[in-house]
């Protein structure tokens, strides 16, 4: 455990010293600060402007920051030689996964934090009140982000930098396109067709779920329930992406 | 330190720089390509915009709100008001003011009241618990149609919703006065017009469509005719009818 609790801090630090997350920061809160000048031009809008484009930019910008930051990370440390005198260590293979893993979710989970909080700082400035639903909708997207980090961290296992940050965004998208394949499916009237297309519904990772925009945007109540079961579809999806990427980490030759 | 040449060559290229910029604004607009043409359906666009529809929708709320401005302006006429409107509903159908808006432009402006009424009637059944809309299709039923019967039902359908007891309430008075119709119409515009908490853009739509009735009233010198006194209209009042 504190082998794990090492390795996330040294990721961690690691990434807090890199450029990028500052660019990523400014870049996304100058697009937010944007949205209080634009909001006058949004007839009927200006309120929702604000709230659309805040809630927007907290989760692009996580995902390129985690896709930016992690993918290349793993392989750095391989380059390096720093994996292999880690594992020399009495670090084991699923702790090093681990440790990445909480690293890079820390840094995203910082990230959110900091630009919601100047989200919200924008939306009092424009005279909105903070709602319970925009606070859940920043709460799904620390799962989104707690998501995507675990795929980035089973496809760096086993793939370039560059393939990985690829199949990371594929998955990003198809997980938004994922209620689109459900329909798809009822196209075929079963058959082998039907079976695949449902099967990957399952299987992709159903995004359109950690989303709450809409519900924070018009003050929608949120399902009941619906908070308790997505949380534990995330722990749950994170926990089989994890474990699938250690059993692939420990058959891996490292050089 | 740069040198004298280097800082001269900056200058000299921030200046070509200025020069270029202001050479091609003109081919910036170019009123054959008409942009909006090519705009694709609701369906496609809340794919493309992979989950974030909320913003794709104030996207096009934006060109729309843009395309209205350049209508007022006698740039171009209407024609892709419509396809507008209908994108940033579908894209995010809680979105209330352009079913309101585009509804009111539709019936004023584009003289398609059935299409205005149409895509409010769309917007009721998206947000059943929004006052607004089922008023403003009284409104139209009235200032347009002049349907008073039709208008006495919505704005009774509108003062049973969540804050609209007052507003649609007064409005239901207005279909039951004695005076005309196109001054009852002028009232309900202004009434609009100097509602505090109603949209400015829509408050300015509302005098500049009072000016537009007043003078329709001044051409015809005064003879609006009173209405005979008003009796509520057989079916006012019953929700099912709607």
């Amino acid at each position: 455990m504190s082998a794990i609790y090492t390795l996330a801090r040294h990721t961690l630090r690691t990434y807090l010293q890199e450029k990028i997350l500052l660019v990523v920061l400014v870049f996304g809160g100058l697009l937010m600060l944007s949205s209080y000048v634009l909001s006058p031009l949004a007839v009927g809008a200006q309120i929702k402007i604000v709230i659309d484009i805040g809630l927007a930019c907290v989760s692009i910008f996580t995902v390129v920051l985690i896709v930016l930051l992690g993918a290349s990370s793993f392989h750095l440390e391989k380059e390096r030689g720093i994996l292999r005198s880690l594992l020399a260590k009495p670090i084991s293979r699923v702790d090093f996964i681990l440790g990445k893993y909480f690293g890079t979710f820390a840094v995203a989970c910082i990230v959110i934090v900091l630009m919601a909080a100047l989200h919200m700082m924008v939306l009092m400035l424009c005279g909105s009140k903070i709602t319970s639903q925009m606070l859940w909708a920043e709460y799904v997207t620390i799962l989104e982000a707690a998501l995507v980090t675990a795929l980035l961290t089973l496809f760096s296992c086993f793939t370039s930098p560059v393939l990985g940050s690829f199949f990371t965004v594929g998955c990003v998208v198809c997980g938004h396109f994922s209620d689109d394949l459900l329909q798809f499916a009822g196209r075929f009237s079963g058959g082998a067709a039907h079976a695949a297309v449902t099967a990957f519904y399952y299987v992709l990772p159903n995004l359109g779920l950690l989303s709450l925009r809409s519900e924070a945007v018009h003050d929608l109540a949120i399902p009941p329930g619906m908070l308790f079961a997505v949380t534990m579809y995330t722990v749950v999806y994170t926990s089989v992406l994890l474990y699938v990427s250690t059993v692939i980490f420990r058959a891996r030759e490292v050089s | 330190m740069l040198s004298r040449a280097s800082g001269i060559t900056g200058v000299v290229l921030v200046a070509a720089l200025v020069g270029a910029t202001m050479w091609v604004q003109p081919f910036v607009s170019r009123p054959y390509l008409h942009t909006n043409l090519y705009l694709p359906s609701g369906k496609f666009v809340q794919q493309a915009s992979l989950g974030y529809h909320e913003l794709a929708s104030d996207m096009v709320w934006f060109q729309a709100v843009q395309y209205y401005g350049g209508f007022a302006m006698s740039q171009h006429d209407l024609a892709y008001f419509g396809g507008l409107i209908d994108i940033t509903t579908e894209l995010d159908p809680h979105f209330a003011f352009p079913y309101i808006f585009g509804a009111v432009v539709m019936a004023q402006d584009l003289g398609d009241l059935d299409r205005g009424i149409h895509l409010l009637r769309r917007g009721m059944q998206e947000n059943p618990s929004m006052y607004e809309l089922p008023f403003e299709i009284g409104f139209l039923y009235y200032t347009v149609a002049h349907d008073d019967s039709a208008a006495a039902r919505y704005f009774d359908l509108a003062s049973r919703l969540p804050g609209g007891k007052d507003r649609a309430g007064r409005f239901a008075a207005f279909v039951y006065s004695k005076a005309g119709h196109l001054q009852t119409s002028i009232r309900m515009w202004e009434e609009i017009e100097q509602d505090p908490d109603e949209q400015p853009y829509l408050r300015d739509l509302a005098k500049h469509y009072v000016q537009k009735l007043q003078r329709q009233a001044a051409q015809q010198g005064g003879k609006d005719p009173v209405n005979k006194e008003k009796t509520p209209p057989h079916g006012a009042g019953n929700r099912n009818d709607i």
